[in-house]
């Protein structure tokens, strides 16, 4: 007789409000992808603005009587911020998905096969960001809320509001995977849309 | 009582008539009623071994009517309940029962989550969780009037539908 499974892995999202739970798995929209988006942006400005004043202790350390601010060109730290940016987001996508605006929103980042992105997909994709945000707008347009960046890179953005493991990209088999994913968007995308 | 053993009686019943004449009817009462009795018991004794009693009552006896007059909260009066549960092994009708779905129907049931979340639950994460479900909501209504905008870009004037519509 096989061991009977856990409570636990049998309620799956039983944390998740009643009122959101038939939402956990769908893609999601415009808006909430909006907020996590400011919100990772605030971090990616926190960061930068930390490393700025963190270089200028150090200097005041260093030579405290003749201290100045460091001037830092608009290019230069503009040039910073994109650095962060694609930093952060590569790694927060790579490592568990979500990047701290997923996590504020309920949102988790998945590839192509419903696993977790692959580290060059997860560049790829935080390039995209990065350089094009507007990209974002299209998952607006798009039948199955997918943005110009996860056109691009195969991605998929759902609502997961209960932190889980999710598997890479790499360990997931294709054929299920792709079934998974079709599976999702048609319940997912589909119940929303009536396209 | 055998055969041999009711034929000895008999032959006592007759000496004891012939030495006290008068006190004859009395006592053949009392020998012939206990001679009676024991060929009785030895003729159901020997009727049961051939006979089986048990499937001749349940097809003769009306044994529903039967039990109907039996005053059954008496019995379950007398009946000492604790020393019953006391051999009553638990943990095999716990076993039988399916736990789980029965902590899932309860926890769906009462809103376990919304419990936990309003008893421990602070207004920072009462806020998210706002966030979160209005968030979605605002897409859900982005969504439609997306849709309707669609269906809207969609619609051909009446003039130009085609007479069949080939798949």
């Amino acid at each position: 007789m096989s061991p009977r499974p856990s409570i636990r892995d049998r309620l799956p999202g039983s944390v998740v409000p009643v009122a959101a739970r038939p939402y956990q798995g769908r893609t999601a929209g415009l808006v909430t992808r909006s907020v996590a988006a400011a919100a990772d942006a605030l971090v990616v400005l926190a960061v930068v603005l930390g490393g700025y004043l963190g270089l200028n202790g150090l200097v005041l350390l260093v030579h405290p009587r003749g201290f100045t601010f460091l001037d830092t060109g608009l290019l230069l730290s503009l040039t910073a911020c994109w650095v962060v940016a694609l930093l952060y987001l590569t790694g927060c996508w790579c490592l568990t998905g979500r990047t701290y605006g997923c996590r504020l929103m309920g949102l988790l980042v998945m590839g192509r096969r419903g696993g977790r992105l692959r580290w060059w997909t997860a560049f790829a994709r935080a390039a995209c960001c990065t350089v094009l945000p507007i990209g974002l707008l299209g998952c607006a347009w798009s039948p199955r809320n997918r943005s110009l960046q996860d056109l691009l890179v195969g991605s998929r953005v759902v609502y997961e509001w209960q932190p889980r493991w999710v598997p890479t990209s790499a360990e997931q088999s294709s054929p299920q995977g792709d079934a998974l994913e079709r599976a999702a968007d048609d319940g997912g995308a589909g119940a929303t849309r009536k396209d | 009582m055998g055969a041999t053993e009711g034929l000895w009686s008999a032959a006592r019943v007759a000496r004891r008539a012939a030495r006290a004449p008068r006190r004859l009817s009395g006592l053949a009462a009392r020998e012939a009623g206990a001679l009676l009795s024991g060929s009785a018991a030895w003729m159901a004794r020997r009727v049961g071994e051939h006979v089986d009693l048990t499937a001749l009552v349940a097809q003769v006896v009306d044994l529903d009517r039967l039990v109907a007059g039996v005053d059954l909260d008496a019995v379950a009066r007398r009946l000492d309940i604790d020393a019953v549960a006391r051999r009553l092994d638990v943990e095999a009708v716990v076993d039988r029962l399916d736990l789980v779905s029965i902590v899932e129907s309860v926890i769906d049931e009462i809103d376990l989550p919304q419990i936990i979340r309003g008893s421990t639950g602070s207004m920072a994460s009462d806020t998210l969780t706002g966030a979160r479900l209005q968030g979605m909501s605002a897409d859900e209504a982005l969504t439609r009037i997306v849709n309707r905008l669609r269906a809207r870009g969609r619609r051909v004037p009446a003039g130009d539908v085609p007479a069949t519509v080939h798949p």
